[in-house]
């Protein structure tokens, strides 16, 4: 059926190599959805992996002022009341991640069917055709491909107000067709750019400077590079990961690479290996000093890239042209800062820390909970704090690697490239608004395991739940199995003061950094 | 990495593995949540469809190779351990008991249970008391100070909210046994004795230790030490009153005792001539009359004698002639028809004021003397015995020795209108009458008669009586050596030193006497002022009127020793905060016997 | 340490503030001939109290109630106090009378504990850290028993193989011991190295008996003879670590309650 769509037919499957045939990317990467009235497509804030095509019928997007959270399955960050919290003192059993098992049957299907999930559909639809600014996605309409494609998150809420087909391509899929089918690529980019490009580029501060028009210049010009698996956390899990190079020292400058999203790491070539220098997130920039040079002394020779930039783990790049930063942009700025000074003038056993970190790529982290071993004395006082603050289960492990005398224990980091968020069926994972931090809603997690199979820490960890009496919850309605949580650190959201584990520890030996702020020598 | 559903990392859990304990292969997940062993089977099967199935964690090696029993249990099974309590929660028992273990002993031993009845002080003693005290407090134990209390728990904390401690409580437990004389009007009167004096310090240690700082809490004149800032001394320090005895050191030192014709008899040595250095306390006291002053004043007692009567001058025959024949042996005298007096004498001031009559105007005293004069001749010593007596005298003191012949027998001579004859000189001293009078002559010093005269005068507040008796020439030259004051009454100073001691004031000569080196003297602190008018104050009888021999003491003298770095220099160095102490006499219940602090 | 240093300035600061106020009040009280006792008496219980609350505090980890860094360099500085207060109070070292023996003994007890607690989490952190291997507490018996159960199976092997019994034997004499629990602990503590020198007398002294064949079962036995050193060294510390408070909390509980009755006899007999 899907061959049949027009979109689809208007791909030349010729252009596709026998190796990757159309019919195989159709057959593998498309699935076809078939949603109810109220069904949710995609909710706001979700990281996703997957773009949509209306086949049939039409989908609404909730605008302004957007559907509640609570409605998308998301958790109410409500501040547990102190007589609540007092009597905890005598409430946490000591059986392990008790739930209240009634309250979940209570929960589900007020109006409906049992086997709906929470945050799966929406339940007052009229309501919320009422209260929100809506727009309609007709037929042919593709959408999502954002997601898809870079690390974004939804932008908005998509549902289905009436039964309505979709066809849902993986990431893989669409950047195949992307690769091979002009048409595909140029809609998408132009989709990209329109929607995204021009809002991220004036955040740049060398393009402060341009001129309205020449922006539009600029914008126009702009290529969009990924570098790096979109799934990096899978390959690194097996213990096999990947680092492309993006660019090599020695190679001439094509343009100044701004990174968008993920992290790529600076080097050079260092006795027999590679040195790290630095590495950079999104906002950095590479090969602006070597561009500036060359632009100011034509008649230069030496104007290599100095360092080669590779992807760790996955990088989005916007490459501005030589050409465009030539006439546009270079006349407006000053001579930048040679970013390499700092790093060079510290030797190899300063930067092992950095070295390390960025091999197990802690650099993604925000909120990585760092153990000074040469002030921790084991008291696990902050295990147990996170276990108070959680009905008696702690939400991490005090192990994890150590280098030198920093432990990484296995807490969640609240990464900055939330790789655990792809791909949750209820939006259970999600990102807070307020702080970034990344939560789970017990309520309506089904324990699939998408996200603690995706963490590339281990940091979240699947448990069985049981009733106060320590009988495992099985699923007698459907599988027969015992019920999981994805259950991971929440740093103590809806609770005053920040995390418990900081608190608790008496010799400050416990600390949730952000691994830009920790190690040493970084070139911002 | 380890589970989180494991024991081993709910750090939380009080339990662990028994076999952990004593280092055999732990199980898997530890003990259950109610504390019995968790490791007995190392699965729990669950039932799919009609069989069971191993769900044996991934960690522990995922399902094993022997199948759940047909009834659910599991294949591998050990024998159950017995778990142990991780070191929290053994803390925390031990804690319990800990508490538990205080309170069950406080219970026993805290309180006058039946195992203490013997030694029920000896967890509530903070230390020994005084050994003194120990004596005293015997049998009756703690109760001999402190306020007993009930022995219930009720009464017990009762008692802390009550006031019971020794001088609390109502009742100052202290006085009991001390006498605590109180200066009055002095602020010094603190009514709780623990308020410096602390108990139980052990045996022999000191009661209280006070500090200066505690002094200046009162008094308004602070300063911070004696040498630096103590006020300075009154301007006759220590000088409050004259002498008692009129004695100027200046013309005794400097001109008498080196006059050539008393080089024998003057004492040698200045002040130590005089002054008993060996007996010094507060004052110095003095050689007694004879072996001081006697030596060169001892002859002058007796050159002025006290009349006690002159037969005056009368106009007529004071006496009945039957009276006269009767009375006297040599019988009536001759009847004359004019009378002419043979004494020519007018009536001594004595009589005249004891008589209340002019001495020298007959007609005011002829009747007084012609009854005193018959009174003499029938009863002897009886009508001046009375008219002493009306005056408040004493006759028994003041007509000591007298002879009842004496008086009679010169009374026949008068009432005869002659002079009687003395048979001699009164060489030994004592009542004589001769010619017109009737006279006592005192040869020693400290004659009782005399001194009871001087008294009388003194306490008879009768003009003419203590212009005769107690001018500088009166009988017996007392008043020339001993002063005559008056504070509340007048009195003759006899003794030779104040009596009354300073209050609240303690000072030593011991410790300074021999201190300041060989070849000090009294007189580096005791100058003798040669230019005071000494004499001038024994004109009055105010004796807080007076002139010193000696230089005022200046603060400067003492803080040349008593200062920083020296001579102790804190304020109960001199000053005293209780006046006299001493205890009661209990043998003699209610008597009081005083002990002064032998200052 | 530095950052212990650093954390317990204004603690200090405070405490000789506090002490200051009360140095103050106790010459108010002597001079005015009140009781300077009670007042540092009460003064003393109020920091014996509070350093009883850090205990407690513990137990509220789940509440706001301050970071617990900051609770423990007020503990320690509240501690350095309340000696100070303690020798104030009693004037002296030792006290006289039977009850307040007791109570001074207790309070020695706590405070030299409280030392040693001090003494050992300046030191035994790093000496944790530096030992290479970084294991639970809990987790260690485990780890010894698996050590164990390797060495053994080494030792089976190799006689299964060579049919020798040299290595068994000389396992039963020598290493069996060192294997079967934790060992070295007053050692482990002072950080001395005995264990290392021990594995090499001892264990090593079989090395000539063995063959070519059999000399890779010994080094693997040495092996894991020295992997255990460091879970040893971790046991030791991270066990003493937790035995000092066995001693300290239970005992400076009971030293608040016998204060309380103190408090009790002071007001029913001396005031």
């Amino acid at each position: 059926m899907l061959m049949a769509r027009p979109e689809i037919r208007s791909i030349d499957a010729g252009a596709f190599p026998n190796t990757l045939p159309l019919d195989g990317i159709v057959r593998y990467d498309m699935r076809v959805n078939r949603y109810r009235a109220g069904d949710i497509v995609v909710r706001e804030g979700d990281y996703g992996n997957s773009a949509f095509l209306v086949l049939q019928g039409e989908l609404v997007i909730a605008g302004s002022p957007g559907i509640p959270a609570e409605q998308l399955g998301r958790i109410q960050t409500h501040r547990e009341g102190t007589f609540r919290r007092v009597a905890n003192l005598w409430r946490n059993s000591w059986v392990p991640e008790v739930r209240d098992v009634d309250r979940y049957g209570r929960r589900t299907g007020d109006q409906g069917s049992q086997t709906r999930k929470r945050g799966a559909y929406l339940q007052d639809v009229p309501a919320i055709m009422r209260d929100q600014d809506t727009i309609t996605l007709n037929e042919g309409t593709l959408f999502g491909e954002l997601a898809a494609l870079g690390r974004v998150p939804r932008s908005s809420t998509i549902f289905a107000e009436r039964p309505a087909i979709v066809m849902e391509i993986r990431w893989q899929g669409l950047r195949d067709i992307m690769k091979f089918d002009h048409e595909w690529r140029r809609k998408i980019n132009d989709l990209y750019r329109g929607a995204a490009l021009r809002s991220y580029l004036r955040q740049i501060d060398i393009l402060s400077g341009v001129s309205n028009e020449q922006f539009s210049a600029i914008a126009k010009h702009c290529l969009f590079e990924t570098y790096g698996t979109f799934d990096w956390s899978a390959t690194f899990r097996r213990g096999k990961p990947d680092e492309p190079i993006i660019a090599s020292e020695g190679d001439y400058p094509d343009g100044l690479l701004v990174i968008r999203a993920g992290f790529a790491r600076v080097s050079m070539r260092y006795g027999k290996g590679r040195r790290t220098l630095t590495y950079l997130g999104a906002g950095d920039m590479y090969g602006l000093d070597e561009l500036y040079q060359a632009w100011e002394n034509p008649n230069a020779t030496n104007l290599q890239l100095r360092y080669t930039i590779s992807a760790l783990g996955y990088v989005d790049v916007i490459r501005i042209p030589v050409t465009v930063l030539e006439e546009h942009v270079f006349p407006t700025i000053k001579e930048p800062d040679d970013p390499s000074t700092g790093a060079l003038q510290r030797n190899v056993a300063e930067d092992a820390l950095m070295e390390w970190a960025l091999d197990k790529r802690y650099m993604n982290g925000t909120q990585s909970m760092v153990i000074d071993m040469d002030k921790c004395i084991r008291c696990d006082d902050c295990v147990r704090a996170c276990a108070a603050t959680h009905g008696g289960n702690p939400r991490f492990r005090r192990e994890g690697p150590i280098f030198d005398h920093w432990m990484v224990a296995n807490a969640c980091m609240h990464c900055k490239d939330p790789v655990c968020m792809i791909g949750c069926p209820t939006g259970a994972i999600h990102r807070s608004i307020e702080g970034g931090t990344v939560l789970i809603n017990d309520d309506t997690c089904i324990g699939c395991a998408t996200c603690a199979n995706s963490c590339p820490y281990n940091n979240i960890v699947m448990v069985s739940i049981r009733n106060r009496q320590g009988v495992a919850v099985i699923d007698t309605a459907e599988s027969g199995q015992p019920i999981q949580k994805a259950t991971k650190c929440d740093l103590c959201a809806g609770r005053p003061g920040g995390p418990a584990c900081v608190r608790a520890c008496p010799h400050d030996a416990l600390s949730r950094v952000d691994f830009r702020d920790f190690h040493v020598g970084t070139m911002d | 990495m380890s589970s989180i559903e494991n024991s081993y990392n709910r750090p939380n859990f009080p339990y662990r593995c028994g076999r952990a304990a004593v280092w055999e292969k732990p199980c898997y997940s530890g003990p259950n949540p109610d504390g019995t062993c968790g490791g007995t089977a190392a699965c729990e099967p669950r039932r799919s469809g009609d069989r069971y199935v191993c769900r044996r964690s991934r960690e522990q090696g995922g399902p094993c190779e022997h199948d759940p029993l047909p009834d659910g249990t599991c294949a591998l099974r050990q024998l159950p351990c017995q778990p142990r309590r991780r070191f929290r929660s053994f803390r925390f028992q031990v804690t319990m008991i800990a508490f538990i273990i205080v309170i069950a002993l406080l219970g026993a031993f805290g309180s006058n249970g039946p195992l203490t009845s013997d030694n029920a002080t000896l967890f509530r003693d903070p230390g020994k008391i005084l050994d003194v005290h120990a004596a005293v407090v015997g049998e009756r134990g703690c109760s001999s100070c402190h306020a007993p209390h009930d022995m219930d728990p009720r009464g017990f904390v009762l008692a802390v909210f009550r006031p019971s401690g020794p001088s609390q409580g109502g009742s100052n437990k202290c006085l009991a046994c001390h006498v605590i004389a109180k200066k009055p009007g002095s602020g010094h009167s603190a009514e709780a004795c623990t308020l410096c004096h602390a108990e139980h310090k052990g045996a022999v240690a000191p009661v209280s230790k006070i500090t200066d700082q505690q002094c200046h809490t009162c008094h308004k004149t602070k300063f911070t030490t004696f040498s630096a800032s103590h006020p300075e001394f009154k301007k006759t320090y220590p000088y409050v009153r004259r002498t008692a005895i009129n004695f100027d050191h200046v013309k005794h030192l400097e001109t008498h005792f080196k006059d050539q014709r008393f080089a024998d008899k003057a004492p040698k040595d200045r002040c130590i001539g005089c002054h008993v250095a060996s007996k010094a306390s507060w004052r110095v006291p003095i050689k007694p009359f004879q072996e001081t002053c006697a030596g060169c004043h001892e002859k002058q007692i007796g050159k002025r004698e006290l009349t006690l009567f002159t037969f005056p001058e009368l106009k007529k025959n004071p006496a009945d002639p039957k009276t006269i024949a009767d009375s006297c042996p040599g019988g009536a005298p001759k009847k004359a028809d004019e009378y002419e007096s043979a004494s020519l004498e007018p009536l001594n001031p004595v009589a005249a004021a004891l008589l209340g009559v002019d001495g020298g105007d007959i007609s005011s005293y002829e009747g007084h003397v012609g009854a005193l004069l018959e009174g003499m001749l029938t009863e002897g010593n009886a009508p001046i015995s009375e008219l002493l007596s009306k005056a408040d005298g004493q006759p028994a003191h003041l007509l000591s020795g007298l002879a009842p012949g004496l008086l009679h027998s010169a009374a026949c001579s008068w009432a005869a209108n002659r002079e009687h004859e003395a048979p001699g000189e009164p060489e030994f001293g004592g009542w004589h009458a001769g010619e017109f009078f009737l006279r006592y002559r005192a040869l020693r010093h400290q004659d009782p008669v005399i001194k009871a005269w001087l008294d009388f005068a003194a306490a008879a507040e009768i003009e003419g009586l203590s212009k005769e008796l107690l001018g500088v020439d009166g009988p017996g030259s007392c008043v020339k050596c001993h002063s005559v004051s008056e504070t509340d009454a007048v009195r003759v100073e006899w003794r030779s030193a104040e009596t009354e001691r300073r209050a609240l004031y303690t000072y030593s000569h011991v410790p300074h006497l021999n201190l300041l080196g060989p070849g000090s003297e009294c007189e580096t602190c005791h100058a003798l002022d040669k230019k005071a008018d000494y004499a001038a104050a024994f004109k009055q009888i105010d004796p807080k009127v007076f002139n010193s021999n000696f230089s005022a003491i200046g603060k400067k003298l003492c803080a040349a020793c008593h200062q920083q770095g020296q001579v102790v220099e804190n304020c109960l160095t001199c000053h005293k905060y209780h006046d006299q102490t001493g205890f009661k006499d209990r043998m003699m219940a209610g008597e009081l016997k005083t002990q002064g602090t032998s200052q | 340490m530095i950052n212990l240093a650093h954390r317990l300035i204004v603690p200090l600061i405070l405490s000789v503030a506090v002490f200051g106020a009360l140095w103050i009040l106790n010459e108010r009280a002597a001079k005015e001939l009140g009781d300077p006792a009670i007042v540092t008496g009460w003064f003393l219980f109020g920091t014996i109290l509070f350093l009883g609350a850090y205990n407690v505090r513990k137990k509220l980890a789940a509440f706001n109630v301050g970071p617990a860094r900051v609770w423990l360099a007020m503990h320690i500085a509240g501690g350095l106090l309340a000696v100070t207060l303690f020798l104030f109070h009693t004037g002296t070292l030792w006290p006289t009378g039977v009850y307040e023996q007791i109570l001074a003994t207790l309070f020695w007890i706590v405070t030299f504990t409280g030392f040693f607690g001090v003494a050992v989490i300046v030191t035994y952190p790093r000496r944790l850290t530096d030992s290479g291997v970084e294991i639970i507490f809990e987790e260690i018996p485990g780890e010894v028993y698996s050590i164990r159960e390797r060495a053994e199976a080494e030792v089976v092997a190799c006689t299964e193989k060579y049919g020798e019994s040299t290595l068994a034997d000389h396992y039963v004499d020598t290493l069996d011991w060192y294997f079967r629990r934790p060992r070295f602990y007053i050692n482990h503590l002072v950080g001395g190295i005995g264990p290392e020198a021990w594995i090499r007398s001892h264990g090593d002294a079989v090395r000539r008996y063995l063959s070519a064949d059999e000399t890779p079962f010994l080094d693997r036995l040495l092996a894991l003879a020295k992997q255990k050193t460091a879970i040893d060294r971790q046991y030791a510390c991270q066990d003493i670590m937790r035995k000092w408070l066995v001693a300290h909390v239970p005992l400076s509980v009971a030293l608040i309650g016998i204060s309380v009755w103190h408090l009790i006899l002071v007001y029913v007999y001396a005031k």
